[in-house]
């Protein structure tokens, strides 16, 4: 953002648009979100398009063949379309001010998070000096929205998903935040622009790749703990469709609902992009020298592509499993990994 | 006024706001909503002060935490009226007394407090500062916070072992 | 120590199963798919598929003989005779009775009724469904009274 507000006084004077200069931050400002929420929207339409075909495709279907010619490329902009003229309801005996709030929350946090998200050096809408921890702590008001929507419902359904979401955020949150742990004390920094700067020169200097693999581990407890954070499969407890009709979003309708739906693939991408940027090296490239933005995007989408992979594999697991996976598996897992990792730092 | 300023005006009307927004509402749902309004403006004022990790903290653990699991405990209750403020006149004589001590004691303390005003430019990586200080000169307090949170942690399991196997430790 | 073999062996086995898991999926990933393009691209059904009748009514010798085998009677024939002439004036199949069993073909000395490749004839109403396979003709007075119809 700040290369943007420097650069900004003199593409305003070519277009010959007069702007006072304490106004200036400000555009940027301004420039950076609309930037953001449109890279999210998009990114979400081609998301959902991707996961129905590769839905398709991973049972031996074909997923959306009409909309927009050969292969249905056209099927989210014509789901969008169809939400947005959809009716807005709102259930005469919910809690209307939180209901109307929830979805909101939802995508606040997972937008705020896309401020800190490393696409390369460049692109990026601001490096901030706690970048990883700053993102961690947004997301949680995803959470806090997700919980609020199934309670303000007042549908059993909807407050059995919030409940669900509540219990299962308690458990992966807490290896999520150590997992980034090793990471942090190798690169000696919270701030994401020198994590992945710390990762340059090739594959073998990828925190996954760097023996005695206390990293590796964490990645994979990482990538779990924000599967979980996503609510998706097989973590989809707090949807759980077959189950809960369609859990926490039960109520919601058009727009509203359209948000949560935007919020978790959004979200995807922002985790992908995280596992890519903390473990496999960000915008480095394979071999030493290589960099740039089409590396850290090609990562997060096979990442993505792993995600969509699992949730077409995997049943969903039960509560008592998802709480047994969080606290006895990946909070073991994970402290050992921290206090390996330490060690070793501390040499 | 400076941006600066500005931004300071609407956080503490925010954090002062969502305050008394919590002592006014009478459904607990929203009373927890306006707490987080109160807790943002908090982390707002944080991040003024250049205390970036601070900011963030704030927000994990109180907004990520103690709200959620407020709402946690909440999410049991009714969305309809939860206090009622006319119950018991006795209840509310109490609670103004209290609250009316509390009040004149922290606005003597805050009269008598001289706030000193910082001169020098503040720090710009806090960071790795705050991690230094808890692990060197205040590592007795940390690890006392520490010890007292695995205390209530091992107690919480104690006691719910005890009510499920029926009192038999 | 078992139990610390069990834990580890659980989460190992946990990691290796949902491996297996993706490993077979992947590749039905890359497998053809088995989606028919139905409205667009018709399916061939197979020889001795049995759909709705095929009926030739040159050869029909008007002998009631596949309307009494129906054991939903759901084929209804009129038939005019004048000496050797043979004039079908009406041959119905009511396809909500029809149960496709092929009974109706089998004894038919003539061999004019078959089972054909045909499926679609859904209709939104009750009387289309029932499917007229004769050619309409107009009866003279005289035909008319000797006109005789296998209801049953």
């Amino acid at each position: 953002m700040s290369e943007l507000a420097a650069v900004l006084p003199g593409v305003l004077e070519k277009a010959g648009w007069s702007v006072p200069g304490g106004l200036v931050p400000v555009l940027a400002m301004f420039i950076c979100a609309s930037i953001v929420a449109a890279a999210m929207g998009l990114s979400a339409a081609v998301l959902v398009w991707a996961e129905r075909k590769l839905a398709g495709h991973f049972q031996c279907r074909l997923g959306p063949v009409y909309v927009g010619g050969k292969f249905g490329w056209l099927q989210s902009i014509a789901d969008g379309i169809k939400l947005l003229l959809k009716e807005d309801i709102i259930p005469a005996d919910a809690d209307r001010p939180l209901f109307r709030l929830a979805p909101y929350l939802v995508v606040l946090g997972v937008f705020l998070a896309f401020i800190a998200f490393p696409v390369s050096e460049k692109l990026m809408v601001a490096d901030l000096n706690i970048g990883i921890f700053f993102i961690l702590a947004v997301l949680t008001l995803e959470v806090f929205g997700v919980i609020l929507a199934g309670w303000a419902s007042n549908n059993k359904w909807a407050l059995l998903g919030a409940m669900r979401a509540a219990a299962q955020m308690v458990s992966y949150e807490i290896p999520m935040g150590l997992a980034i742990l090793p990471v942090v004390v190798e690169a000696q920094s919270l701030s994401l622009k020198s994590i992945v700067a710390a990762q340059s020169g090739g594959m073998l200097r990828w925190y996954v790749f760097q023996p005695p693999f206390f990293m590796g581990v964490s990645f994979l407890i990482f990538f779990l703990a924000g599967l979980a954070s996503l609510k998706r499969a097989p973590f989809d407890l707090p949807e759980a469709e077959s189950e809960l009709t369609a859990g926490f979003h039960t109520e919601y309708s058009g727009m509203r609902f359209s948000f949560f739906f935007m919020a978790e693939y959004a979200g995807m991408i922002l985790v992908s992009g995280l596992a890519a940027a903390l473990y496999l090296g960000g915008w480095h490239g394979i071999l030493p020298g290589q960099s740039g933005a089409m590396w850290f995007l090609l990562k997060t989408a096979f990442l993505v592509f792993v995600m969509i992979w699992l949730r077409w594999t995997l049943p969903r697991l039960r509560i008592d499993q998802v709480v047994y996976v969080g606290w006895k598996v990946l909070t073991p897992f994970v402290l050992a990994c921290v206090l390996g990792q330490a060690l070793m730092a501390y040499k | 006024m400076s941006a600066e300023k500005v931004a300071f005006f609407i956080l503490s009307g925010l954090t002062l706001g969502g305050g008394l927004a919590i002592l006014f509402s009478v459904r607990l749902m929203r009373a927890v909503v306006y707490l987080l309004v109160s807790l943002f403006g908090v982390a707002g004022l944080y991040i003024l002060l250049n205390a970036e990790f601070l900011a963030a903290l704030q927000v994990l653990i109180y907004i990520g935490g103690i709200t959620i699991l407020m709402v946690f405990g909440l999410m049991l209750t009714g969305p309809g009226q939860f206090v009622n403020p006319a119950e018991s006149r006795l209840k509310a004589v109490a609670a103004g007394v209290s609250s009316l001590t509390t009040a004149i004691v922290l606005l003597l303390i805050v009269k008598k407090t001289k706030w000193p005003a910082g001169t020098q430019a503040l720090a710009g990586d806090t960071t790795a500062e705050i991690g230094r200080l808890l692990l060197t000169d205040h590592v007795f307090a940390f690890e006392i916070a520490s010890v007292l949170l695995l205390v209530v942690l091992v107690g919480v399991a104690l006691f719910v072992r005890l009510a499920r196997d029926g009192g038999k430790p | 120590m078992t139990a610390v073999r069990t834990y580890f062996s659980d989460v190992f086995m946990g990691l290796w199963t949902a491996l297996v898991g993706m490993s077979i999926t992947l590749r039905y990933l890359f497998s053809k798919p088995v989606t028919e393009m139905y409205p667009d691209v018709k399916p061939r059904t197979p020889t001795r598929y049995r759909g709705i009748h095929v009926f030739e009514e040159e050869k029909c010798i008007g002998c009631y003989v596949c309307a009494k085998a129906c054991p939903v009677d759901c084929i209804e024939i009129g038939v005019v005779r004048k000496g050797k002439e043979i004039k079908i004036t009406k041959f119905d199949i009511d396809y909500q009775k029809c149960m496709f069993c092929d009974l109706c073909c089998e004894p038919c000395p003539a061999h004019c009724i078959h089972m054909g490749p045909e499926f679609e004839k859904a209709s939104f109403t009750r009387k289309g469904t029932i499917l007229q396979f004769a050619t309409p003709k107009t009866l003279t007075e005289e035909e008319k009274k000797v006109e005789k119809v296998a209801r049953k």
